[in-house]
């Protein structure tokens, strides 16, 4: 028993030191900041939209009141937005000088944030960096075989938004290749040479922007295999439907009395799904004719 | 006040367990005094073993003095229970995977002496491998993951032959697509490796897309 006693005092011990140790870094506070700031953005962004909506409405009396009064409140928002977004530059330039000034406080926040805690995404790969944020388009990568993404929170970094979209692959990995360094440089202590760093990123950058772009094969598969887009014709149209009808009932009256060729109506159906496509492509795009 | 299993009472209406840690509440539940002892109500809308229990299931895994591992324990609304049936003698192994949960399961393993908390992910036995070298008596998991019959199958290595485990299957986390009983037959063929399935409930009143499952050691 007393054995046990022991085993549990143990016990206890290392789970409150292992919540304490999440609950300790100073870092928490910025990923509740940041997750907020997110929050903020979107709530004002969708009252900004019906209240101008309300305003042209022009509301008057009982209506006017509360308008005002909402008003108030997106003003209030705004404000403490701002506050926000001050307090998480103020943090970040602390606990990481190298790397808030590479990646701009906003956006290394946000890698803060989906990394989960500063060890984590101090120890992070450079790739890893590149592509956090964009996780749901790399499980897709992984699982169904799509283009893998080429950039998560990384996108917005002020150097990646002037170059042309070739070339931001490329670039990405370049920055993302500089925040790691610096990331570590932060975690252990090193020195503060950001400012010279993002000089040479800036020149990097540039380069790769005056490279010439790659010319593509002409013969991609992908072009190969586009269906044209045309517009059918009436006489079209009624021959297709024609065609189809009988073929329905040559297959109605095969399927019942001869089931020698089921070959032959095979093939003859994947003919019509394919021809059937066209017609539906066909009909989306007269819809879309009307409505404009 | 009727006995339906050892440790477990009802009355008429609700579900009842015996307050092992006198005149304190756990999450804001009803406490009624009668012959000289004290009952805490056990809420079937908060825990799925309650509900379980509401609509029928065979046998009690929990008795007194055992031992038991349960997965998913959060904030240690079901665990409080389980510690009023397993008494003093027993042992509760919690394991979760989140800080903010089990830093109020901590805060209630201070005041109950049976309950032994463990931070850590249930797919990771060997995290938690050092604390159980005894074999437990009871399984219980309650985890909203994709491959929770998986990880119960990986901490049967920890279940007693022949003794009982219960698995709170949630078929939402597994897949959005398919139906609930599509879902049921993947995972009992995932389960039949390891054990004998012995009853399988819905407990739908309570809690949607749900099902317990009680399960014996092969
Ligand atoms: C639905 S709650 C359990 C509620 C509890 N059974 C009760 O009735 O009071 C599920 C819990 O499983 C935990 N969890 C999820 N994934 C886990 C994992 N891989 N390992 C351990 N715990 C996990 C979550 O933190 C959450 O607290």
């Amino acid at each position: 028993m007393n054995q046990r006693e022991f085993l549990r005092k143990q016990m206890l011990k290392k789970t409150r030191e292992q919540i304490e140790e999440k609950f300790a870094g100073k870092e928490i506070h910025i990923i509740k900041a940041i997750n907020l700031l997110t929050d903020l953005e979107s709530i004002n962004n969708l009252m900004t939209e019906n209240l101008n909506e309300w305003k042209l409405r022009q509301p008057t009396g009982e209506a006017e009141k509360e308008f005002l009064n909402l008003e108030k409140n997106v003003k209030n928002i705004n404000e403490q937005k701002e506050k926000l977004i001050e307090f998480i530059e103020k943090e970040m330039s602390t606990e990481f000088p190298n790397f808030s000034t590479i990646a701009t406080p906003i956006i290394g926040a946000k890698l803060l944030a989906s990394a989960g805690s500063k060890k984590k995404l101090c120890f992070a790969p450079a790739s890893t960096i590149q592509v956090l944020g964009a996780e749901k388009a790399l499980f897709n990568h992984i699982k169904h075989k799509t283009r893998c993404p080429k950039h998560g929170h990384i996108f917005n970094h002020p150097l990646l938004q002037r170059l042309p979209k070739q070339k931001r692959g490329k670039a990405a990995r370049v920055i993302a290749g500089k925040l790691s360094i610096a990331l570590k440089q932060d975690y252990f202590g090193g020195e503060n040479n950001s400012k010279m760093v993002f000089k040479e990123l800036e020149k990097i950058i540039e380069k790769i922007s005056n490279e010439p772009e790659k010319i593509k094969k002409p013969n991609q598969p992908s072009q190969k295999n586009k269906p044209e887009h045309r517009t059918f014709t009436p006489e079209e149209r009624r021959a297709f439907f024609e065609k189809q009808n009988k073929e329905k009932t040559f297959y109605k009256n095969n399927k019942t009395t001869n089931q020698t060729t089921p070959q032959n109506s095979n093939n003859k159906k994947t003919t019509n799904k394919k021809d059937f496509k066209k017609f539906n492509k066909f009909k989306k795009f007269k819809k879309f004719k009307k409505r404009n | 006040m009727k006995k339906l299993f050892e440790g477990i009472y009802s009355d008429s209406k609700s579900i009842y367990t015996k307050n092992l840690n006198k005149g304190k509440k756990v999450y804001g539940e009803k406490i009624i005094n009668k012959n000289n002892e004290e009952y805490r109500e056990w809420n079937p809308y908060r825990s799925k073993y309650c509900a379980g229990i509401k609509n029928g299931l065979k046998k009690n895994i929990f008795f007194e003095g055992c031992t038991a591992l349960y997965l998913g324990s959060a904030e240690g609304t079901t665990v409080s229970h389980i510690s009023d049936i397993v008494e003093k003698n027993g042992a509760i192994f919690c394991v979760d995977l989140s800080e903010i949960a089990m830093h109020k399961l901590t805060k209630l393993a201070e005041e109950r002496e049976n309950i032994y908390p463990i931070l850590s992910d249930a797919q990771r036995i060997e995290n938690y491998k050092e604390f159980l070298e005894e074999k437990v008596d009871a399984l219980f998991q309650d985890i909203s993951q994709r491959n929770q019959a998986e990880i119960f199958c990986k901490n049967a290595a920890f279940l007693k032959k022949g003794s009982y485990g219960c698995l709170s299957l949630k078929t939402k986390s597994i897949s959005q697509s398919k139906t609930k009983q599509d879902i049921l037959i993947e995972e009992k063929k995932i389960l039949e490796k390891e054990f004998m399935i012995e009853q399988i409930l819905s407990i739908e009143p309570y809690e949607k897309e749900h099902y317990l499952i009680l399960v014996k050691k092969k």
